[in-house]
């Protein structure tokens, strides 16, 4: 502000200067004996404009920056009104580029910057966590109303624990995830509700009296379709109505990436949301209880852990029977939103995304710069006539890197607006996390600096080259019609290296595509066509015992007798995530000092082998003697079956294993069945045992048992038969996440499915842009040589030659892009091999396909400016010089 | 005529000349911008015409070089004027640009001059 009132004085300054100057020269010439009037036209004629005087006179002052500034962009504006053909080509490119880089950039935020939407200055909140010697674990609530008491250092503390629930409606009963949170959960998390209100301390007071619920957003909408009178209605969750008072926040997705629960209740509901544990609340031995705090203002994370230890301490002195190895301590509470393996690998993930959509950003700078190139060449005309005409080389500067801005402004911003529209595509892809592709303020920044050094990448260079000109050679190679080789060669040289771009971007797409294939064509060692799963859990509704397994065993019959099942069975876990591992002993083995051996389980049905097609490799499978009461028996996988012989240095077959401690029984081994893979696909068959479900005692352990239905046709036609199966048998029991086998199996390449994606489009564009590129310097370079052409036609030159040069230097220049390209990806392949599977990051048969697209691509992009070649008329293009 | 002048102005020789034609004229004592035209047509008997395009432009840029100090004053006539003074360092720069303009026209001298002094 202030230099432009201090220009003010200067122009009001010169104003009356020169106003002085012609009243003096009128005086003196009326002095001297001259008309008025006469006097007055003769010194007007004299002086000049006097608009151009003052013009000229405060260019000398310098600083007209906000005034050329405006001249600038009206001029670049219009400027891109006469030529609105390379203005579009120009923004179109900027703003794909931006969009797609800005859309994936938006997935890293989301997990790196900004882990949980909604929740208020996470940087002061942190979590807590029990250890018993076995690394950070869940707290106890005991413990933590201690602490509630206890600590200074934070302003609140609160507890949660997530858990299932049960909803029944009109139309049936659904499992969601739902929370128990302390009364002053969403207080410490900086939440406030949507409608209606959060909890009071009162309603977290007796275990069980106040039945409340705070209903998610997205539950809210979907099952009361956001009706503000929905508070207070009646919800019916594990049996019981519970009265709803609150609603969240949209944005809030509660605090684990992994899951949001849809349901809220105060923690003092525990016995409710776990009807067959009963109350743990007043047990200080139970440790369930996740502990969020947010420290007090002026508090660090050092005093706050300084005084968790403190009380860690009292509390292990006063109760040495619960208390005596747990510590008390503070973890950051970004840790606590997501597993840190998890975390880190889908970082690494994301920021190779991100570097690879970056390299398709900058090959389009390439090509906007190669545009902005072409342009300077064609405008020198311009430029030279503006320079005599007394242009400073500073200001045709900033003249031309005010319309490459205006360029990348343009761009930027509807590549951002295309970047919402991408990350709601890229949004349908299910990814195993909470986090979502959305924008924020990261975001947003973060298109904005791309798209600010976009416009300094591709602007900086051609404005330099056009205004560094000089005033007379520019005329002078206008006069002659010489032209400058240098430049040419720059714009090749940009070509050969969007070339090399394109040879990287494209090898890691093709790499990530044979992964996903890989991955997808992997034996999975059963059959999982014609194979509809689902999850039962009946224990929510008050079952437990022997009624659990009869519920079991009716509905394996209902679904039997549906049309067009082949086969049903049951199963503890689908294969597919992870178990937990139980440890063992086995039989004649004695474990050395330290030893622990485990291995993972599953409780199966009689046909769950035959269901699902693994076929027995030895022994036999599950058989009608195999009931409770009977000897007890197990199946092991293959791996299981060699980790026995490795250990005992006999055959598996027959040998004993017993998950109990020393002097419990042994179960015999009766049957070993082929492996199938369990957990993410990339990881080797682990160690497995099977055991019979109809000899395990009912209880606990059927809490949700997966349904394997194999049919005839598609699994998707059998869904509605037994779903109304299952609700003959029980309709208040939940079935689950009924879904093809298939499409469980789909779930578990979710990220190279994302990344497939990602770098099809990334790769696709790279594609386009590098041939854009090449089609533009060909046209440029037969343009420039129609008169070298055109005497050599004249002179006899075969046209097939002439076209056979144009095509011999787009391929000169494409294989040496080629050759560079393929150094560079085999450098960055190592960067890759983590992420791939089943192939090597320097695949042959990959990096000979991108050769091959790309040098077809460079034929098809150097035709039209090749044929254009061997069509100019001898006659005409002499004619032109 | 004053568009015509323009392309040559734009000549660096031209321009140092017409700095140090200023420098010279203000020699004489502070001067405002008319005055130092009139005296400049008229000391060289109106060869040289000082365009108000380039002498205005030329002024503010000596007094960006700390070469002359413009301040306002009331002239004799009882008019409000931007008069300029040369300063110290202008007064080296004169005797800097007079001793490169002598050389100049020595050497202009000896190229223009015919060998032996005749001509034909």
């Amino acid at each position: 502000m202030i230099p432009w009132l201090f220009r003010r004085r200067r122009d009001a300054e010169l104003d009356e200067e020169i106003r002085t100057h012609i009243r003096m020269a009128i005086e003196d010439r009326v002095a001297h004996g001259e008309d008025r009037t006469e006097a007055k036209r003769a010194v007007r004629r004299e002086f000049g404009s006097v608009g151009e005087v003052k013009e000229v006179t405060r260019r000398i002052w310098g600083g007209l920056w906000f005034d050329g500034l405006t001249q600038d962009v009206v001029f670049a504006t219009r400027q891109f009104r006469r030529s609105p053909g390379f203005a579009a080509v120009a923004v179109t490119t900027i703003a794909v580029s931006i969009g797609l880089t800005t859309s994936v950039f938006s997935l890293v935020n989301a997990l790196l910057f900004s882990p949980l939407p909604g929740v208020e200055d996470p940087a002061r909140l942190v979590a807590m966590y029990a250890d018993e010697g076995r690394g950070p674990g869940t707290a106890s609530y005991m413990d933590y109303k201690d602490f509630v008491d206890q600590a200074a250092a934070f302003s609140e503390l609160a507890a949660f624990k997530t858990r299932d629930v049960d909803i029944s409606t009109n139309s049936g009963t659904v499992r969601l995830r739902g929370a128990m949170v302390s009364d002053n959960y969403f207080r410490t998390l900086g939440v406030g509700p949507a409608a209606g209100r959060f909890f009071t301390p009162e309603e977290d007071q007796v275990p069980g009296a106040e039945a409340v619920v705070v209903l998610s957003h997205g539950l809210w909408q979907s099952n009361f379709g956001g009706r503000v009178d929905a508070i207070g209605e009646s919800l019916t969750l594990n049996r019981s109505a519970f009265t709803i008072v609150g609603v969240t926040p949209e944005k809030f997705r509660g605090t684990n990436l992994i899951d949001a629960p849809e349901i809220f209740v105060p923690m003092a509901m525990q016995p409710r949301m776990m009807p067959s544990s009963g109350l743990l609340l007043d047990r200080r031995g139970w440790g369930g209880i996740d502990v969020l705090g947010r420290l007090a203002e002026g508090a660090t994370v050092d005093q706050a852990a300084a005084e968790v230890e403190l009380i860690s301490a009292r509390l292990r002195e006063a109760y040495p029977a619960t208390n005596g190895t747990r510590t008390y301590e503070l973890g950051t509470f970004r840790d606590a939103t997501m597993p840190v393996g998890i975390r880190s690998g889908i970082l690494g993930f994301g920021w190779i995304l991100i570097v690879l959509v970056m390299l398709v950003l900058f090959i389009a700078c390439v090509n906007v710069a190669n545009l902005l190139l072409t342009r300077a060449h064609a405008r020198q005309r311009e430029v030279a006539v503006r320079q005599s005409l007394g242009a400073t080389k500073g200001r045709l500067f900033r003249q031309l890197l005010t319309e490459t801005a205006l360029l990348a402004v343009a761009g930027g911003a509807t590549g951002v607006l295309l970047a919402f529209w991408a990350n709601r595509l890229l949004g349908a892809i299910p990814l195993p996390l909470e986090a979502r592709f959305v924008m924020d303020r990261n975001v947003l920044g973060f298109g904005g600096a791309a798209t600010l050094l976009t416009g300094l990448a591709f602007g900086l260079a051609p404005a330099i080259i056009a205004a560094k000109r000089e005033v007379a050679s520019g005329l002078r190679d206008i006069v002659t019609g010489r032209r400058h080789k240098k430049r040419v060669s720059a714009s090749e040289a940009l070509v050969v290296l969007q070339v090399a771009l394109s040879v990287a971007v494209l090898a890691a797409a093709g790499l990530f595509g044979r992964t996903l294939l890989n991955l997808r064509m992997l034996d999975p060692g059963f059959d999982s066509s014609g194979v509809l799963t689902a999850h039962l859990d009946p224990s929510l509704q008050g079952y437990g015992g022997d009624r659990v397994k009869l519920f079991y065993q009716n509905t394996l019959a209902a679904v039997a007798a549906v049309p067009g099942v082949r086969g049903v069975a049951l199963s503890s876990r689908l294969p597919g995530p992870d178990a937990d591992g139980t440890s063992i002993r086995i039989a004649g083995h004695v474990p050395a000092e330290g030893e622990r051996l485990s291995m993972q389980f599953s409780t199966v049905s009689y046909d769950y082998f035959e269901t699902l097609g693994i076929p027995v490799r030895r022994g036999r499978r599950f058989g009608g003697d195999d009931i409770e009461g009977g000897s007890p028996v197990v199946v092991l996988n293959e791996t299981g079956a060699r980790f026995i012989q490795d250990l005992t240095g006999s055959e598996a077959l027959e040998a004993g294993i017993s998950v109990q401690g020393p002097g419990g029984p042994f179960m015999e081994v009766v049957g070993v069945v082929a492996d199938v893979r369990s957990g993410p696909p990339r990881q080797e068959p682990r160690p497995h045992m099977y055991w019979s479900f109809e000899q395990v005692p009912g209880g606990q352990g059927f809490a949700n048992m997966a349904l394997v239905v194999l049919g005839s046709g598609e699994p998707a036609n059998l869904a509605g038969a037994v779903r109304s199966a299952v609700t003959d048998v029980d309709a208040t029991v939940p079935l689950m996440s009924v879904r093809s086998l298939d499409a469980v199996l789909g779930e578990g390449v979710a990220q190279e499915r994302l990344a497939a994606t990602v770098l099809a489009v990334a790769a696709g564009l790279a594609l386009l842009l590098a041939s854009l590129g090449l089609y533009g310097v060909l046209t440029q370079a037969v343009a420039r040589r129609t008169s070298e052409i055109g005497i050599r036609i004249a002179l006899g030159a075969a046209r097939g030659s002439v076209l056979r040069s144009v095509l011999l230097r787009a391929l000169a220049l494409t294989a040496v892009g080629l050759v560079v390209g393929l150094g560079v990806a085999m450098l960055a392949g190592r960067a890759l091999a983590a992420l791939l599977f089943g192939v090597s990051a320097q695949d042959a048969t990959t990096l000979f396909g991108v050769v091959a697209v790309l040098l077809g691509v460079a034929v098809l992009a150097s035709w039209v400016p090749a044929h254009r070649a061997t069509r100019i008329d001898p006659v005409t293009a002499l004619r032109v010089e | 005529m004053h568009k015509r002048q323009k392309p040559l102005e734009r000549i660096e020789l031209l321009q140092g000349t017409l700095d140090l034609i200023i420098l010279q004229t203000l020699r004489w004592g502070p001067c405002h911008g008319y005055g130092i035209a009139q005296r400049i047509s008229s000391t060289s008997k109106d060869v040289f015409r000082a365009n108000t395009g380039s002498l205005y432009p030329a002024l503010q840029r000596l007094a960006r070089k700390r070469w002359v100090k413009a301040t306002w004053v009331v002239s004799d006539k009882g008019q409000r004027v931007r008069e300029y003074q040369l300063t110290a360092a202008g007064r080296t720069q004169l005797a800097v640009e007079r001793s490169r303009w002598e050389r100049l026209s020595e050497a202009m001298a000896l190229i223009l001059a015919p060998p032996g002094g005749s001509e034909a």
